[in-house]
């Protein structure tokens, strides 16, 4: 027995912009949830991909993200193609002490740290890691098959104080 | 890493850092029992796996319909009720 990966939450101030930011750069669509949550849903099509869901909390952003996303890209010009997009429509770089890493550490418009990395998929990019990356990949499903789409209901999120 | 299976999925990458959590994580993930499991029964078999259970203030809301917990090494959760 094991459990799905439903969604990713992501406490902000200005869910609405955040999930619209996410949307255009992921091209996934937002809806609104029965909590007046911003819920972006990957294509019909993927029934696997957990989608984000945006929630309003009062207190700012207060240090680097424990949890961060990696966007993919197909080539080291893909990514700087990528990179470039992002900081124009309002991405910032981040120093978060990476040096010489392949792959590209930004921040969201609310501050949150996410990696571009320069290729399709990773074993070895992270924001903020200076540890060894060279552990091979050790399979280990964590998603059972057969599971179904998450439902706009599902909508949940850990209530600010 | 830990690898779904199937294509198309995320990877999720677990990596070790030098700095301790400090504040209630601002991205966190949500799971979902398989149909025919209650939240109750799920979070019951996370415990088991060392989760443990946590008060954010989630008991305040009473929209809250779902189970907060937190993995061994600190981070929340929820478990969210099947479809």
């Amino acid at each position: 027995m094991s459990t799905r990966l439903s969604e990713i939450v992501v406490d902000c101030r200005e869910p609405v912009a955040m999930a619209r930011w996410w949307g255009e750069t992921l091209g996934w669509s937002a809806s609104t949830t029965g909590l007046g949550e911003q819920l972006l849903r990957p294509a019909a099509s993927d029934d696997t991909t957990p989608a984000l869901l945006f929630d309003t909390v009062p207190e700012p952003k207060q240090s680097k993200n424990r949890v961060h996303l990696d966007l993919a890209s197909q080539s080291p010009d893909d990514q700087r193609e990528l990179v470039d997009r992002l900081v124009a429509r309002g991405a910032t770089r981040a120093d978060i002490g990476q040096t010489g890493t392949p792959w590209v550490v930004l921040a969201d418009p609310e501050g949150n740290e996410f990696c571009v990395l320069d290729r399709a998929t990773s074993t070895s990019a992270s924001a903020g890691s200076r540890a060894s990356r060279s552990t091979p990949p050790i399979p280990s499903p964590w998603r059972p098959s057969g599971s179904r789409r998450p439902a706009g209901r599902s909508a949940r999120r850990i209530p600010a104080r | 890493m830990l690898f779904p299976p199937g294509r198309g999925a995320p990877d999720l990458g677990l990596v070790q850092v030098d700095d301790s959590k400090t504040v209630k994580l601002r991205w966190h993930l949500d799971v979902q029992p398989v149909a025919g499991t209650s939240i109750e029964e799920e979070s019951e078999r996370l415990r088991t796996l060392g989760a443990v259970d946590i008060d954010i203030g989630q008991h305040d809301d009473p929209a809250v319909d779902w189970i907060v917990l937190a993995d061994p090494a600190g981070n929340e959760f929820c478990v969210i009720p099947p479809l």
